[in-house]
């Protein structure tokens, strides 16, 4: 990555006058040391959890989806819900990865690479949704469209289910690629530390024997240039075409146009969400403070309240649309989620959403980890909400009204939920275990521009000119 | 040419005579092969003959022994004048079913040999099907029924029980014992003739008939005022006005399928003909019959002499005691019926189901006064049916208390269980020299019985049945008996020491009753005809002289214990289909509930529509005796009352039958000996705790809730569209106004050019709903699950909604939640033409057929459950888990595992219990969707036979499983194409035709007909009331 030019008075990105050797020190560190009692207690607990979802597929499999909730009015209702949000969530780290690449937000090499993993690790969850919601999962090859001899019989392609198998697959190639692309000089790295003969192979396989030549790094940036070009209009085709499994049905309450930009922005707003929660245990777990500094959190707080309220005026722009569309059917849906028999839901995803994140209008929560950790899971809580809303209180009262029911969970849907969060952290762990968690070359990158170090430098710099005296710089708040 | 001579080898040039030998033949054989096969080596050749002829011997012997499978036992024999069993053609024998209170001319489809569906005889007058009938079929498959006869606890073998029965028999009338014969009614004359027999050879035999629910009053307020005991005839085809108070005459009363003929015929006005009767009812808990009223009025149990000595004086007749009741409606409603019965002497009716001689009197005496006798009410026909009586049975329990008889004999009765006598019948059968039953299953009473013979099935038997005088059902057997079972006639003369065989004597009555000829009746399955209509009328003053006009003041709440048109008194308790066919009121499957009124669920705070289907569980008690019941808000109950269904807690009906509801039987009390369905005095708490109903619809109005201000209050009008006759009967497109808007709507494009597929060519498959003519019994339902394999799911199952029946009938309220209207409407798939369901599919599973069906590809289905999503009338069905053994991926439901049952009940998994499934009709795996197709086999059957026959399809030719049911012909299926058929032309011509949710553009190949109601004011507003939250 070229050096480039900030300004002097931003916030340093990494403090604790970190040297090149300090970076590589401190994020290989946890890869190489003895495995902590800490990091192995919690896989355990993630990996029972774990066991939990493979039971209760199990039993879903072997008994039917009888064993779940869903009934004849509501045939989606935690399964879908769960699977919009694990995608929705995974939304950040392309984001992260692709989009402030090309915007060049520097701030982003401190998130970016658990970001990318966490996304790996959503979608592969949210994965799990759409096969096992199928009634006989043993056929579920019938939704690729391959060469058969039934005729062909060829899968239909003005199914949105369908796009979701392209759009999901797409989606989860591209982000591992990239995520792989930008792991490999890391692994390099971790090599170079290695100090076992088995250790180096291993590292070296992975890293795809990289020396770090000049050729090397000029290629290795052009990929992730095309990478994050591919991927941009993924963070937007994903999710709209997942929204598209609600806005092309006829079921009020599904059927708006809206979807697409509010799915979109409902995604990342998730990612983020995520993310942070993610980040901010691993900086207090595992020491990363100097890399994940207050500064990372504030831009990100900030990318919170701009999506939640973009969600929430989401929300507004239906109500309003089923008012004055006159259409009983979609106004009825829309008086039935805030008053219906779900009224709770919806009042979890308001208040959620739309109205806890407007507290990051004020720095000092921005700026404060304890608030912004619980933003986080308020977040988490209020998207998984949202979906459920959207799903479950749309189909539980739709035309007729005879058919109207009301959905309750049974245990095995709770636990296949459950479990995947068992199988998301289990795997997020075992990243941070034997991979990198933080971009080090990416870091590395910024350190002499954005380093608190040369910062202070900087700063001596231009303490004469204007624009100092005329914006208080107050860098004892840094961190 | 040179002479140079060639060689090969030295022998060549010498020309030795070995060469010359050799090269002479043509072949240069090996020697050495042919010398070394002549030892005991083999060489090659010949181990390739050996082993060819080996392994094709090996081959050919293997293959012999193979054992032929005959999967098909039976073939169509030329030579044989009688076609016997053709595989895959279905066999129709003409029959009869009857319970007791209802009396059907079915016929009986049969495939391969076994019965497999219930089929309307539609050329007797008693021709039809109902929810009972239809679902016998799988009772005859009941493995809970007894294989063998019993001794005790033990199987034992005819001849000896035979023996031991007749012996102990012959020691009890020889010293003197009396012996009891208890029966329900008895409408077969053959069973009567046997018991001739046996009441011959055992002259202290007493004979006593019960119904668990009695119409004796009627019999007994006809013997007072008619000189004989006698239910008659109602020809509610002549009634223009109809009064009923508390009358059940079309769901549980007697003759229901014929009384529903009858009230039809008069209720469905057409352009031509806008004519209609008016039903007026008074009634304390909703039933059948007054959720199809126009106009209703509830009153207490306790009124309802009240409300007829009231409605006698008002018509002028000599009664005096006249008084207020307590309801301004029922006042109000008495005047109004009076005023319309005096327009209409002698075209009405007023009718009772009370038991209670004094109602039946006022009846009585409002009919003579009114001239209906002779017209509508028909006494010189008279039913055979409910024949039951109550004074008897109470004498009966008395004498037994006393120990008067020494030996038992219950023919299917089950007096333990549904009688008010229970404790005494259980001492009397365990003290007595000789008790026998003749359940087929070891039920309640049988338990405690020394010998169970058990009763063949129906469709095991040989029968006549004479619901009338002069008119016979013929019951012949359709499947020899399925196990070691003797039907009870056989038996009693076996008993009676009468050899003949049951088919011999049952051929030799034919003639002899009517002098019919035999094979005729076999083939027609009736004979006989009714007699002319007519009769003598009652004498109104001797029925007024037989009223005592004061009435004690009723105390606390009433309770009235009604019937289901499901599962009946508990006979059939056993009979899964009907478990989970949905009250039509209330729409509960698996239970019975205690009613309560919808003020006094107000008033209590109780939810009245408890979307979750949790309702609290009350205390009701009774005369010091409680019972705790789930609640059910029943709009349109009277205030002051609460109602329980009978027939529910059944302990030894079986697995599908056992320990469902709890039993009421035990609260009904004798009033001089003549059982009442009514108390007072019961009190009503809340328990505190709640209870899973399984129900089948949890939101009951058409109605949006009143949370936002400004709603139309005909909200989702178009779903049921209704209006008045006096509306109709100006403009034919009353109460459909808006459907000429819609049509011109949707006759612009954005698209230019763009045209939709018509299916003008060929057949394109349609239906008509006539809103008026469904009376929402239910019949269709269970045809339609028996036709198409419908799985039951369970209780279970059920409270989560994850029922399977393809088609169900939507029941709405409207109007004052205190006493509002109901609307039936059977929903199905509605085969629409521009289908959500079929784009969303992502593997093609659901797609249009060129005939306009919308069809489902179980093979292909993945179960994604969208198109169920996307399906705005929600008649998709997922199959949640495997119902019917027809899991690929194992059997894990079928009860044969610790864990097994922790997640379904399963009906289907008997083997013999699989033999009434329809072999036309596909098993649907688990994890598949399913729907109405159609009956898109008997669509292929009606295409195929009439190109065999080379003609094209006529109206008629394919008729669905619902059509065929339906006893009304509310549900009529045919070509659009076919300008002749019905459909087509209703669909052309009738201003009341409508498609539900037309609006929304899904082209729905389902019409149904706008809802008349005989009512002087616009229809009633649909009811505004908070939904439960």
């Amino acid at each position: 990555m070229a050096s480039h030019f900030e300004s002097p008075l931003r916030e340093p990105l990494i403090n604790g006058n970190k040297t090149y050797k300090d970076i590589t020190n401190d994020i290989v560190r946890p890869t190489t040391g003895k495995i902590q009692p800490k990091w192995l207690f919690w896989t355990s607990v993630s990996a029972a959890v774990a066991g939990l979802f493979v039971f209760c597929i199990t039993w879903e499999v072997c008994f039917g989806i009888g064993t779940w909730g869903a009934n004849k009015t509501v045939g989606w209702a935690w399964d879908i819900t769960n699977f919009v949000w694990w995608i929705g969530i995974g939304h950040a780290g392309t984001l992260i990865s692709a989009i402030l690449l090309l915007f060049r937000q520097k701030w982003r090499t401190g998130v970016n690479r658990a970001a990318e993993a966490m996304t790996i690790f959503a979608v592969i969850c949210a994965g799990q949704f759409p096969i096992f919601h199928m009634g006989r999962v043993w056929d579920a090859f019938f939704i690729f469209p391959y060469p058969n001899t039934r005729g062909p019989l060829w899968v239909n392609f003005t199914s949105p289910l369908l796009w979701d198998v392209f759009a999901i697959s797409t989606y989860f190639t591209v982000s591992l690629l990239f995520w792989y692309t930008g792991l490999v000089p890391d692994f390099a790295t971790i090599r170079d530390q290695s100090k076992t003969r088995g250790r180096w192979n291993f590292y070296n396989f992975l890293s795809f024997g990289w020396i770090g030549t000049a050729k090397h790094w000029e290629r290795w940036e052009s990929l992730s240039l095309i990478l994050a070009g591919l991927s941009t209009p993924l963070v937007l085709s994903v999710h709209t075409i997942v929204s598209f499994d609600f806005a092309t049905s006829i079921v009020p309450g599904w059927h708006t146009t809206i979807m697409p930009p509010y799915f979109v922005a409902g995604a990342i707003f998730s990612g983020f969400a995520m993310v942070l929660t993610l980040m901010l245990i691993a900086r207090h777990i595992m020491d990363l403070k100097d890399y994940i500094t207050l500064a990372h959190i504030e831009s990100m707080n900030k990318v919170l309240l701009l999506t939640g309220t973009m969600v929430g005026i989401a929300y507004l722009t239906e109500l309003f649309t089923a008012w004055y569309s006159g259409n009983m059917f979609e106004s009825y849906a829309f008086a039935n989620r805030a008053f219906g028999p779900y009224w709770w839901a919806y009042f979890a995803m308001m208040s959620c959403n739309l109205l806890s994140p407007q507290i990051f209008w004020f720095r000092k929560a921005r700026r404060s980890v304890m608030i912004t950790f619980i933003m986080s899971i308020f977040v988490n809580i209020g998207m998984w909400f949202e979906r459920f809303v959207i799903i479950v209180t749309s189909l539980h009262r739709d035309y007729l009204p005879s058919s109207w029911v009301y959905y309750s969970p049974t245990w095995v849907e709770v636990g296949i939920f459950v479990g995947t969060i068992g199988l998301f952290m289990t795997l997020f762990l075992m990243f941070c275990r034997f991979f990198p968690a933080i971009a080090i070359a990416e870091v590395k990158s910024i350190l002499k521009v954005s380093g608190n170090q040369y910062r202070q430098g900087q700063l001596e710099e231009v303490k004469d000119q204007a624009v100092y005296n005329s914006v208080s710089v107050d860098s004892k708040n840094w961190d | 040419m040179s002479n140079k001579k060639y060689w090969s080898s030295l022998d060549e040039m010498n020309e030795t005579p070995a060469y010359l030998e050799q090269a002479s033949k043509e072949f240069n054989v090996d020697a050495s092969a042919t010398e070394e096969s002549e030892g005991n080596e083999h060489s090659r050749r010949d181990f390739l003959k050996v082993m060819g002829f080996s392994v094709s011997a090996a081959a050919l012997a293997s293959a012999c022994k193979i054992p032929v499978n005959k999967a098909i036992p039976y073939t169509f024999d030329t030579r044989n004048a009688v076609p016997e069993i053709v595989p895959g053609v279905a066999e129709f024998f003409a029959s009869t079913f009857t319970d007791g209170n209802d009396f059907v001319n079915i016929l009986v489809k049969t495939r391969e040999g076994r019965p497999i569906k219930i089929e309307p005889n539609n050329e007797s007058p008693f021709g039809g099907s109902t929810p009972h009938a239809e679902a016998s079929v799988l009772s005859l498959y009941d493995v809970t029924r007894l294989h063998n006869p019993r001794k005790g606890n033990k199987d034992a073998d005819w001849k000896t029980i035979d023996a031991e029965i007749t012996q102990k028999l012959d020691t009890i009338v020889k010293g003197g014992g009396k012996v009891a014969l208890v029966t329900g009614t008895i409408s077969s004359t053959i069973i009567k003739k046997a018991i001739e027999k046996f009441t011959a050879k055992y002259p202290t035999t007493t004979v006593v008939s019960y119904d668990a629910v009695s119409n004796y009053a009627i019999r007994k307020a006809n013997q007072i005022s008619l000189g004989s005991a006698i239910i008659p005839t109602i020809h509610f085809d002549k009634a223009d006005v109809i009064v009923g108070f508390n009358a059940d005459f079309i769901g549980t009363g007697v003759a229901t399928l014929s009384n529903t003929k009858k009230y039809i015929s008069n209720r469905v006005p057409t352009k031509e003909n806008p004519k209609m009767s008016r039903h007026h009812q008074f009634q304390s808990t909703v039933t059948l019959t007054g959720s199809n009223a126009d106009y209703k009025y509830p009153i207490k149990p306790s009124e309802e002499k009240q409300a007829l000595i009231n409605l006698l004086a008002e018509l002028g007749g000599s009664i005096s005691g006249a008084k207020a009741l307590s309801g301004k409606d029922a006042n109000d409603g008495i005047k109004k019926v009076a005023i319309e019965l005096n327009a209409n002497k002698g075209k009405s009716v007023v009718l009772s189901d009370t038991n209670d001689v004094e109602v039946q009197l006022l009846v009585n005496a409002i009919n003579a006064t009114l001239g209906n006798y002779g017209s509508v009410i028909d006494t010189a026909n008279s039913y055979n049916l409910k024949s039951g009586n109550d004074e008897a049975l109470a004498t009966l329990a008395n004498d037994l208390k006393a120990g008067a008889y020494k030996g038992i004999i219950l023919l299917n009765a089950n007096p333990v269980y549904n009688t008010p006598y229970s404790e005494i019948f259980k001492d009397a059968v365990k003290k007595a020299e000789l008790s026998v039953s003749t359940a087929d299953r070891p039920d309640e009473t049988a338990q405690f019985c020394q010998y169970i013979c058990p009763d063949s099935h129906y469709l095991e038997s040989w029968d006549i049945i004479a619901p009338k005088a002069g008119f016979y059902g013929f019951v012949q057997p359709t499947i020899s008996p399925l196990f070691n079972t003797r039907q009870v006639a056989s038996t009693l003369m076996t008993w009676a020491g009468d050899t003949t065989s049951i088919g011999k004597f049952v051929q030799s009555e034919v003639t002899s009753l009517t002098g019919a000829n035999y094979e005729t009746a076999v083939q027609a399955g009736f004979f006989g005809s009714e007699a002319a209509s007519g009769g003598a009328a009652a004498n109104a003053a001797t029925a007024i002289a037989a009223v005592k006009t004061a009435i004690a003041a009723p105390k606390g709440f009433e309770v009235i214990f009604y019937e289901k048109s499901g599962v009946g008194d508990g006979a059939f308790a056993n009979n899964p289909f009907l478990q989970e066919m949905p009250d039509p009121i209330s729409k509960v499957t698996w239970d019975n509930y205690v009613c309560i009124p919808y003020s006094y669920a107000k008033e209590k705070g109780i939810d009245v529509m408890p979307s979750d289907k949790n309702v609290p569980i009350a205390k009701v008690t009774i005369n010091g005796k409680s019972i705790e019941l789930p609640v059910v808000v029943q709009f349109g109950q009277a205030a002051g009352t609460l109602a329980i269904a009978v027939g529910y807690g059944r302990e030894k009906a079986g697995r599908a039958g056992d320990m469902v509801g709890k039993n009421v039987y035990p609260f009904l009390k004798s009033v001089n000996g003549i059982t009442s369905y009514s108390v007072d005095g019961a009190t009503i708490e809340l328990t505190g705790k709640s209870y899973e109903l399984a129900l089948n619809q949890t939101y009951h109005t058409l109605m949006e809730d009143n949370n936002l201000p400004n709603r139309p209050k005909k909200y989702r009008a178009e779903i049921v569209k209704e209006t008045t006759l006096a509306e109709y009967k100006k403009n034919e497109h009353a109460g459909n106004e808006d459907r000429e808007k819609i049509k011109e709507e949707f006759s612009h494009s954005l698209y230019d050019g763009y045209k939709p597929n018509d299916y003008k060519q060929g057949h394109h498959w349609g239906m008509v709903v006539d809103l008026n003519a469904c009376i929402g019994c239910g019949a269709c339902v269970v045809s339609c699950s028996i036709e198409n394999n419908v799985p039951v799911v369970g209780r279970r199952q059920v409270y989560r909604s994850q029922e399977m029946h393809w088609l169900r009938i939507d029941r709405y309220y409207n109007g004052n939640p205190d006493n509002p209207d109901v609307s039936f409407q059977p929903m199905m798939c509605q085969h629409c033409n521009n289908a959500p369901c079929e784009n969303v599919c992502p593997v093609n599973a659901t797609n249009h057929s060129s005939e306009g069906l919308n069809q489902m590809a179980y093979n292909r289905c993945i179960g994604t459950r969208y198109c169920a999503n996307n399906c705005p009338y929600k008649v998709r069905r997922f199959n949640w888990l495997d119902y019917q053994a027809a899991d690929s991926f194992g059997k894990f439901n079928d009860g044969k595992r610790s864990f097994s049952d922790t997640e379904a009940q399963s009906y289907m998994f008997e083997d013999l219990t699989r033999m009434v499934l329809n072999p036309d009709v596909v098993t649907r795996s688990r994890g598949v969707i399913e729907k109405c197709s159609f009956c898109v086999q008997r669509i292929q059957e009606g295409k195929l036979t009439a190109k065999k026959e080379g003609r094209t399809l006529k109206d008629g030719d394919v008729k669905t499983a619902c059509q065929t049911a339906c006893s009304t012909n509310a549900i009529i299926f045919g070509d659009q194409n076919n300008k002749e058929s019905v459909v087509a032309k209703t669909f052309e011509t009738s201003g009341r035709n409508y498609f539900v949710l037309e609006e929304q553009h899904f082209l729905s190949a389902v019409g149904y007909q706008v809802k008349i109601r005989n009512k002087d004011e616009e229809p009633s507003e649909f009811f505004i009331d908070k939904p439960g939250v």
